[in-house]
């Protein structure tokens, strides 16, 4: 967006992303859809930090599930927070991945910035995940789930980026 | 209103699985419960995402302020909770 766009008003970078409910949630990585349950960690499983569901990635590629707002970006790079619509979205890459405090991540993103639904969140070392022993499945979680009225699994088997994977109504 | 201070003594600190877990507990009180940083940074106790972007480390102190509900008890509740996972 350059300084002449602005002064003629043409877009707003800030302006939160419309959402149309029910809202479909794309996957956020080119590979193999993980149900809630079946995720390796102890606490995303339970629905602690809302409904989520997982892909076990065939390349270290995140994409944006959704059109919205960055809304956190962890200093260790394996977590990404998403604004879109009243969802509080969660990509948090890896299991245990917090404790790589950033090695094998780079973001493409900014915190604050807007993206669209398929842009490049985050490039990742999934060798280095695996070489720290580290499960690679990236995680999508509604941490808001119960502020709407369903959040529902849409994948089964293999998955596409964008293909949608979660589906949210009101 | 009540309140404590709390030194960060895990590695990673509030990351997702501890906030997950702190929302959770702090949904099953009656108080409301806040969540400080000592550079005045605050959030709601029930929004994963606020907490999580305070960027809370170890190291860091926090302020918890419970208000409204059963003070006493919940309190206590957050101080044991805090010093079994953070």
């Amino acid at each position: 967006m350059g300084f002449f766009d602005k002064l003629m008003g043409k877009g707003q970078p800030d302006a939160p992303a419309k959402i149309e409910f029910p809202a479909e949630l794309g996957a956020v990585a080119d590979g193999t859809f993980v149900a809630m349950e079946q995720i390796p960690d102890e606490v995303f499983p339970t629905g602690v930090l809302g409904t989520c569901c997982g892909v076990d990635p065939t390349e270290g590629k995140v994409y944006a599930p959704v059109d919205g707002k960055i809304s956190q970006l962890a200093d260790t790079l394996h977590a990404v927070g998403l604004e879109a619509g009243g969802m509080d979205i969660l990509i948090h890459v890896g299991v245990d991945t917090v404790e790589m405090a950033g090695n094998g991540f780079t973001a493409m993103v900014k915190m604050g910035q807007t993206v669209k639904k398929g842009d490049l969140l985050l490039t990742v070392d999934l060798d280095k995940i695996r070489a720290a022993g580290h499960p690679t499945t990236v995680i999508l979680a509604v941490t808001n789930s119960d502020d709407f009225g369903a959040v529902e699994p849409a994948a089964a088997d293999s998955v596409k980026p964008g293909d949608c994977v979660l589906k949210v109504s009101k | 209103m009540k309140e404590f201070t709390y030194t960060i003594t895990d590695p990673v600190g509030i990351h997702a699985r501890p906030a997950g877990l702190l929302v959770k507990a702090i949904k099953a009180l009656d108080s409301t419960v806040t969540i400080a940083k000592a550079d005045g940074k605050s959030a709601a106790g029930t929004k994963l995402m606020a907490l999580m972007g305070l960027g809370i480390k170890q190291g860091d102190t926090v302020t918890v302020t419970v208000e409204g509900g059963n003070e006493e008890a919940n309190t206590a509740a957050m101080e044991q909770f805090f010093k079994d996972n953070l």
